[in-house]
């Protein structure tokens, strides 16, 4: 009985028929490359309700920055610690696929709230180099809140059973902070480099458990 | 037999360039990864505002003779178009404010004029070091109008002119 009226709400299109647990395995290598080090991890979930899918994403880590400046002969390091949330919804371009793979088109709302600590030294403004400057930085903020929009197209594929295989490029945008008083945060955790970085890739291991087993879509 | 000659000289150059393309490929990426150090420090950050005084009616004849910062004390440079004048203010990092003094030619006492600010600092990238970021919170002034055009300072903006001062 129970599993007949599950049918029938996911022939209405409007009952969930499975739920997705992922994890991204290339988020783990984000901060091994050139001068980042640190670690941040993602776990993603999703709910399908036939041609929409409900998806959130949470993710955890800290972030160090070293480099050497030779515009004030001086080292600059910015330090970040803390976790992210991404939640929004998807669209499913393939419709009642055997396997229930993935191509979609979604977007996102996402916050990250974190600490940080940035040393360096003031040496530039619009017209070049200042002059009678080198002001040192050295400050640190706690309880920062960074937020923005993505644009999320992406693709998932069964490989083996429940196991599934994907990737999601993102256009994030609107960044904007909270709590960042004394300077702005160079580099976010979820997002990427705050004066850059307007483009993101994630590629997810993931779980299937289907709700009903009679569920059509 | 010049067709042969042709025929060998394109066979052997399609053989060395399959051979030599992954070499070129790789190269070409190393040049790639190389310009990852080579850093641009520009940043639209001011740090300075830039006001123009204007009569208040566009009838009037304005004459501003002097325009005097307040600690540091010290006279602004002016620049004196049709009708307006115009001058940059640098801003200091240290304090939250800058006050100063705009003298006319049809007054006896001087207009005061305070600006207050916010400053935060922006890392450029490591290799460049810091920029300030100033927002502009509000201004004071004893007489005349005056009209924020730019909160926050920066070569992007619109408009060159970040205040407008009318007396």
């Amino acid at each position: 009985m129970l599993v007949s009226s599950a049918s029938t709400w996911a022939k209405m299109r409007c009952a969930p028929t499975g739920i997705q647990i992922g994890i991204d395995i290339l988020c783990p290598l984000y901060y091994e490359y050139y001068e980042r080090k640190g670690n941040q991890y993602e776990f993603s979930t999703s709910v399908d309700f036939a041609s929409f899918i409900l998806e959130g994403d949470y993710g955890w880590g800290d972030i160090k920055w070293e480099g050497y400046s030779q515009a004030t002969s001086s080292k600059s390091s910015y330090a970040s610690k803390g976790n992210y949330l991404r939640v929004g919804l998807n669209y499913n371009l393939l419709q009642d696929t055997p396997d229930k793979n993935l191509a979609f088109l979604g977007v996102r709302y996402a916050g990250s709230f974190f600490k940080d600590h940035l040393v360096s030294k003031v040496s530039y403004d619009s017209k070049g180099p200042v002059k009678n400057g080198n002001n040192l930085i050295d400050n640190s903020q706690d309880n920062v809140m960074a937020y923005w929009f993505e644009a999320v197209a992406g693709v998932k594929v069964k490989v083996w059973k429940i196991m599934y295989v994907g990737g999601s490029i993102r256009y994030k945008f609107g960044l904007h902070f909270v709590r960042a008083d004394s300077y702005v945060p160079y580099d976010v955790l979820g997002r990427g480099l705050s004066n850059s970085e307007p483009f993101g890739l994630n590629i997810y291991l993931s779980l299937r458990i289907p709700f009903s087993r009679n569920t059509t879509t | 037999m010049l067709v042969s000659i042709t025929w060998i000289i394109l066979t052997l150059g399609q053989r060395i360039m399959q051979s030599i393309s992954p070499l070129l490929v790789f190269v070409w990426l190393c040049f790639i990864v190389g310009c990852r150090d080579f850093k641009d420090c520009r940043t639209p950050c001011k740090s300075f505002v830039e006001v123009v005084i204007n009569p208040l009616s566009e009838g009037d004849a304005l004459t501003v003779t002097k325009v005097s910062r307040k600690t540091p004390d010290e006279s602004v440079l002016l620049q004196r178009f049709a009708n307006n004048f115009l001058f940059e203010l640098p801003l200091n990092p240290n304090t939250d404010s800058v006050q100063f003094e705009i003298y006319t030619s049809t007054t006896k006492s001087p207009t005061k004029v305070g600006i207050y600010y916010h400053r935060q600092s922006v890392l450029i990238s490591h290799q460049c070091g810091c920029a300030y970021k100033y927002t502009i919170k509000k201004m004071t002034i004893t007489s005349g109008k005056y009209k924020i055009l730019n909160k926050e300072l920066s070569a992007f903006n619109n408009s060159n002119i970040d205040i407008q001062i009318s007396l």
